[in-house]
């Protein structure tokens, strides 16, 4: 209350500073100033203080001329305005082809997506085919040298277990020896088995069924033998 | 389309008519004014273009827009009291170019500079307000209307002000 109570007299020390307090206006100062030194000499030298700021602006000998600088600024600034306006209008031309082609390509995938054909059931069935990395010797030479001639960078190293002497016939020729260590990928151990050895597991599953069904003693180094696999 | 063209040349010749007759009769008040806030000229000669470069443009998009002397101390009051919240956000000091060659003036000189620099130490919303009442010439009714106060915030703000001048000045002022 008190602080609003004194902002009030000084608009009104203002008011009487520049001038323009009514007769109520000095009245209601010249009774709050008789109480109020603080007041009074906002008063008193407010006065003063405008009249130094007016003698100031009247004194004033700096001429300053604006016309060339004035001229050579439009004219740059339209310049700029131009420049800026061919650059905006390019760079939202360059954003709407944007947009549209996020657009369109969003719509043409969806498109697509929908249009996409269910795969086969043959090929769901050969792309289930499950691939057994393991028990697979380099029976046949030339994979390996396929495996070779192809140079890819081997990534993985797979041993090859030396080909158990299991129920061969007296007259096949020994099996040639597996390298110990062969660097192969993986893959082609799969395109190997994929190709060749499927018919070959067959076979071999055929032959022990014979060396079961004569109740032979198994060889050494073959645990057991594995039942044919269904074709 | 050729209406269109001829149109907008007619507009941009009475643009360019008006902003001409408003830099002869303005120019030079208007940097003085401009200079009482920054303490510098070039700077003064520069809020002062843009100023005249405001105006252009309102004038090119309205040339039968009346532009007084009153929106272009306001517009002035503007750009130089943006300019100097940037300075003092930056921390930049108040450059004061004549005080480098104070000890030429004469006295008169000198008195304007201790003027000079009591009216940049006070708070830009107070010079401003000083400015357009005491050294423009304007009501308070006015500066309140250009500012965007009341009028006896405009008055208030004038005594605060002058307090502040009278102690950076002695009692003498």
């Amino acid at each position: 209350m008190r602080a609003g109570f004194h902002r009030h007299f000084e608009a009104l020390a203002a008011a009487l500073a520049l001038g323009e307090a009514s007769e109520a206006e000095r009245v209601e100062f010249a009774a709050h100033a008789r109480s109020c030194a603080v007041c009074a000499a906002d008063a008193a030298h407010g006065s003063a203080l405008v009249g130094r700021l007016a003698a100031a602006r009247d004194d004033e000998r700096w001429q300053p001329h604006l016309d060339g600088d004035i001229g050579a600024r439009l004219s740059v600034h339209r310049t700029q305005r131009s420049k800026q306006t061919f650059a905006v209008l390019g760079y939202a031309v360059a954003a709407s082809l944007v947009v549209n082609v996020a657009f369109v390509g969003g719509f043409a995938g969806r498109a697509l997506d929908a249009l996409r054909v269910t795969p086969a059931p043959e090929a769901a069935a050969v792309n289930s085919l499950r691939i057994v990395l393991e028990h697979r010797a380099p029976r046949e030479p030339a994979a390996l040298a396929l495996h070779r001639a192809t140079r890819l960078a081997p990534h993985a190293q797979v041993a090859f277990r030396a080909p158990a002497p299991v129920a061969r016939r007296e007259a096949a020729a020994p099996p040639p020896a597996a390298p110990a260590a062969v660097p192969v990928p993986d893959v082609f151990a799969g395109i190997a088995l994929e190709s060749t050895a499927l018919d070959r597991s067959v076979a071999f599953a055929q032959l022990c069924a014979e060396v079961r069904a004569a109740d032979r003693p198994l060889p050494a180094g073959c645990d057991a033998i594995p039942a044919a696999p269904a074709r | 389309m050729e209406n269109v063209f001829v149109l907008g040349v007619d507009k941009g010749i009475e643009a360019d008519a008006r902003l001409e007759r408003l830099v002869a009769e303005h120019q030079t008040k208007l940097a003085r004014y401009v200079r009482r806030f920054v303490s510098d000229r070039d700077l003064a000669l520069d809020l002062t273009q843009d100023v005249f470069l405001a105006a252009h443009r309102m004038l090119r998009a309205d040339p039968a827009r009346p532009l007084t002397g009153g929106w272009l101390y306001k517009t002035a009051t503007n750009h130089a009291i943006s300019y100097l919240r940037k300075r003092k956000r930056r921390g930049d000091t108040l450059p004061l170019e004549e005080a480098a060659g104070a000890f030429r003036l004469d006295e008169r000189s000198a008195q304007d500079l201790d003027l000079q620099a009591a009216l940049g130490a006070l708070a830009p919303e107070q010079l401003a307000c000083v400015m357009l009442t005491a050294y423009a010439g304007y009501s308070s009714g006015e500066a309140a209307l250009m500012l965007g106060l009341s009028p006896a915030a405009v008055r208030q703000r004038v005594c605060r002000a002058m307090r502040s001048l009278r102690v950076a000045l002695g009692t003498s002022a």
